[in-house]
This record gives structure tokens, sequence and C-alpha cells, in this order.
């Protein structure tokens, strides 16, 4: 197995499991993640976040779909709009439905590669990852815009690289050695707000593939770790790490700790108590990139 | 910083309104042709209770961010809601006002078609007040029995967002000045701020429809300015929300409307994600 990944979260206080509107979904084998977040003010969005997610990660074997959501958004769409069909529905949820669901949307895929003289660091000729990162890259591919981590072949037993879609603040930091190598698609703390880019389930596959998608990649090596988390837990990374050292070492601790589930849950109830934490659903997503 | 607290199940706000139901309320109102100014009440009563209520609802349910109540002045002082499915406490749960209007009223409104021109569509459009127009204007009683009421609510939610009170008037208090008893009722406070007092006047002027005035210049009587002079402005963190709306509001606004609509006022409390489907 060429990643691992362990996930985590906790619904929003004061509110029951069944109401958490994050979403996740994970595909080690196939190198594919996603994390979603149900928008507050919009009706049946966790729903909608889970079919998001899970979409994201089957689409796997999708080959080589210039991106992951315009062959299949509309069906994904159609699925929720069916799996609302046939209820009786009251005043105040007919607005909501016509207006569709809400999701922030962040997906990544991750490959190893191997390196290659001469091709420069996006091979793409005949390269099998080159089909996966396809998946969730423009076509063409954009330039790798974050080049601060040159690839030395005799250096790196096992070569990754990565690359990320976004719609919104959910976001995607890759750290080694506890440090913060890149964050994907804010990178300061001050940057979240009440008004994310959001994925709609009615909106027309137009508006989003207008300015709201956001796209990164980057290279890694075995030892590196990519997390993806939902708003809250992201805006609190990126205010420890720009306060001191970080909070990668705490998350770290977390992946080890003997029951990581519960101690999970008991450090974000430890954080939102300290008012460091805005109240809301939490969901973590921590992917290991493995040496063997 | 004031008026920045979380609103949700755990720690919910209230908004109480003060419904005036007094017997000037048959007159004409400026508002729309052929509606008395107790029509208007309703139809703003009915309007803020419908956008509340939608701003809470999740699906097949409602999330109870907040409690409603309304204090009814006219021939006396009416404590709650009408009708039996609502009587009881005075402050409901949101969800129990959605789920338990009147009745529902199918409406007809105008929206783009797409193409440049305007469609008609059939809206549903619950009524939890009928128009009523009987007796005096009790306004500093009322306020008294806000005050009687939310003090108990802060009582309760000493960290609640604060209050919100939202008087639909025409102004024209019979048992005094008002002035008094509204400054009493903004005094109360939750650790996050003091209680808001926000004003609709519904008036037999024929002005255009002024929202979140800053100064009372331009108000065109003297029932007017009052009630703009006992609005509390919007705090800075309501501010904040108008800008991400685009809805053009200053600084010093008052939470005060002129025959006109204050449910935006509603949009600027932040409970959460916002759906902002611009680019």
């Amino acid at each position: 197995m060429a990643t691992a990944s362990q996930t985590f979260w906790v619904v929003r206080r004061g509110h029951r499991a069944e109401e958490y509107e994050d979403a996740f979904a994970s595909d080690d084998a196939a190198g594919r993640y996603a994390v979603a977040d149900g928008a507050t003010e919009s009706c049946f969005a966790g729903l909608w976040a889970r079919l998001l997610a899970e979409g994201f990660v089957r689409a796997a074997g999708a080959g080589v779909a210039p991106d992951p959501f315009s062959p299949s958004l509309a069906a994904l769409q159609e699925q929720w709009c069916t799996a609302l069909s046939g209820r009786r529905l009251s005043w105040y949820s007919e607005p909501a439905i016509e207006r569709g669901a809400f999701a922030t949307f962040l997906g990544l895929t991750v490959w190893e590669h191997e390196e290659r003289g001469g091709e420069g660091e996006k091979g793409r000729g005949g390269d099998p990852a080159a089909d996966r990162y396809s998946l969730v890259s423009p076509s063409p591919p954009l330039p790798l815009s974050h080049s601060t981590l040159p690839l030395s072949p005799s250096s790196l037993p096992r070569a990754y690289r990565w690359a990320a879609m976004a719609v919104g603040d959910a976001c995607l930091f890759h750290t080694r050695d506890e440090a913060l190598l890149q964050a994907f698609p804010l990178e300061r703390a001050a940057q979240f707000d009440n008004v994310p880019k959001l994925v709609g389930s009615r909106m027309s596959a137009e508006a989003l593939l207008g300015r709201r998608r956001r796209w990164s990649d980057g290279t890694g090596r075995a030892g590196d770790r990519l997390w993806m988390m939902t708003d809250a837990l992201a805006q609190w990374c990126l205010g420890e790490n720009e306060a001191g050292p970080g909070p990668w070492s705490a998350l770290v601790s977390l992946l080890t700790a003997p029951r990581p589930a519960e101690r999970f849950a008991s450090w974000i109830e430890e954080l939102r108590d300290s008012g460091r934490l805005k109240n809301d659903d939490v969901t973590l997503l921590a992917i290991s990139l493995e040496a063997n | 910083m004031a008026y920045t607290a979380e609103i949700s199940r755990s720690n919910p706000t209230c908004f109480l309104f003060l419904v005036d139901q007094s017997g000037s309320m048959a007159e004409r109102f400026a508002g729309q042709a052929n509606k008395s100014k107790a029509e208007g009440v309703a139809d703003a009563i009915n309007r803020l209770l419908q956008t509340l209520v939608l701003r809470c609802a999740k699906g097949d349910y409602i999330l109870d961010r907040y409690l409603i109540g309304v204090i009814g002045y006219g021939g006396e002082i009416g404590l709650g809601f009408p009708g039996e499915t609502l009587s009881g406490e005075v402050l409901q749960p949101v969800s129990r006002i959605g789920n338990f209007p009147l009745r529902i009223e199918e409406r007809v409104k105008r929206v783009e078609d797409g193409a440049g021109g305007l469609v008609e569509q059939r809206v549903k459009f619950p009524i939890w007040f009928d128009p009523l127009a009987q007796g005096k204007t009790p306004m500093c009683a009322a306020l008294q029995a806000a005050h009687e009421i939310l003090t108990d609510f802060v009582g309760r939610y000493p960290q609640c967002f604060p209050p919100i009170v939202i008087n639909i008037s025409d102004g024209a208090a019979t048992d005094g000045d008002p002035v008094p008893a509204a400054a009493a009722l903004r005094g109360l406070a939750s650790r996050d701020g003091n209680v808001l007092l926000f004003n609709v006047h519904v008036s037999i002027h024929g002005l255009q429809p002024i929202l979140f005035p800053t100064a009372e210049g331009s108000l065109p009587d003297g029932y007017a300015r009052l009630l703009f002079r006992i609005s509390s402005e919007l705090p800075p963190a309501m501010l904040r929300q108008a800008q991400i709306l685009d809805m053009p509001v200053k600084e010093a606004a008052r939470g005060f409307a002129f025959n006109a609509d204050l449910a935006s006022v509603i949009m600027f409390l932040d409970i959460g994600t916002r759906v902002v489907t611009r680019d």
C-alpha cells in the first residue's frame, strides 16, 4: 500500500450524529480522497456532501476524463433529487429543495511517481500515473506552480505526486517533519468567512466550471503527510501555524493515540471550550505517504 | 466583540414582535393601494416569521436556533400567538412556529423568466396573523411586557446573541411617551451585547419606502421620527453581514423601516455558512 489514511469526525456541539453535514470518502488503493461540508443554510446538505465525496472517490476508474465533476456532476445532482422525491413536503422545504443543497468540496488524488530523467516533473506520455493525474486536473494540466519540493531520485526511495481540486474552504495541508510545505486553497486563517464558494445540487455545470474551482498539485516523498479538513479545524490549524510551531505535532500524536477517535473527539471539545475553535462539524482525513 | 455570539440550538437567541393592533390601523396604508395599515402590519409580521423559519429549515425539519414571541397591543396587551396550537408560552421554538401557521395561502409572485420578462409563479405564504384593528395603542405597556419577558430570557441564556425586538406600528402611542420604556428595553443585555430594538413604521404617508436610515431628517412626521429615535443602531457585526450580501447599509444605520420590508435584517444574522451563489 502506497498511502494509508485515517478519518476523524465530530459533530457540531449541540447536534446529534445524524445531523452531521460534513462528509468524507477515501480509497487508499486508488489514492483518492474527498471531504465536503454541507452549507448550514441549505436543506439536505449532508446528503449532498456525501454524494459529492463518495462520487469523487468512486470515480477513480473513470479513466482519462479531464474533470472529476463535469461528467458526473449531473448524475450526482440527479441522485440528490431522486433521494428526495416522493417526500411529503412542508411549506418550508419546498423553496429550499427548489434552491438546492450546497457544499464545499475538496478532492485529492495521490499516486506514486517514478522519476525519469529528462521528462521534467510532469511525465505524461505513457506514464500510467498520467491518467489518474488527469482526473483532477484541467486539460491541458496546469504547470506545477509549487516547485518548492525538487525531487531527487537518489534521496527519494518513493516519490509521490498529488493533485487537488477545491470549491470553497475545506483545506489540504502538506506537511513534512511537522512543518507545513503547502496549504490549499486557503493559506491564512484570516481568509475564512461564512461565504465560501459552494457546489450546488442544482447548479449548472457552467457555474461550477467557472471561477469557483481551484486547483493545485505537488510532489511528496515517503514520510510526508497530507491533511484534508473542513473549515473550522482548517482555520484553527492555519492560525496555529501563523502563531508558532503549528498544530502538526498535535495532529500526528492523535494518529498514534490508543483510541484515536475518542482522543480526537475530546481534543476538539477542549479546543471548543477554549473558544479557539468555531463550533462546527469537524472532519479530518489524515493521509500518510508510506515508504513501502 | 459584541454581537458575535453563536446562534445555535445550544445557545439560541430570541425574536420578540410587538404588533400594533389598535383602531388606527384600520386607516389606509400608503405602502399599497386598497390596503389598510392593519393588513400592512399582518403582511410584515407574516413575512418576517416566514424568513425566520426559512433560515432554520434543514429539509424536513427546522433547527431551533431561536425562540419567537409576540405581544399584540390594541384593545389590550395580548401575549403569544393567536390560535390554539401556539397558545401557552409566549416564547416558542421556531420549529413550532414553522409547523403551526394558522393556514397557508397561495400567492402569486412575479419572477424573472430568464429571457428579460416576468412570469407569475404561485408560492405558498403561511399566515400566522390576520389583520386586527381595535382599541387604543398601549405601546409603552407592550415595551414593558417585552422587558419582563426578555429579562427572563437573558437570565436563562446569559451568553446568547442579544434578543431582537421588532415593533411594528404606526407610531401613535396612546399610553404616554414610549422613549423611556424603549430605553429600558435596550438597556437589557446578555454578555454579548444589549437587546436590539428595531421598528417597522406602517404609515399613511405615501413617501418612498425608507430602510435603515442614519438620520431622521428624511422622515415625514413625528411618529416616524419617534420610532427612528427608539431604534437601535445595527451593530458592526450585522453591518459586515450586510456588506457580504451586497446590501447598501451605512455605518450608524438604525434598525428602522418606513413602509418598507425589514425582513432583510434577519439575513444580517450570522448563523453559519451562507449560500451566496454569485462568483
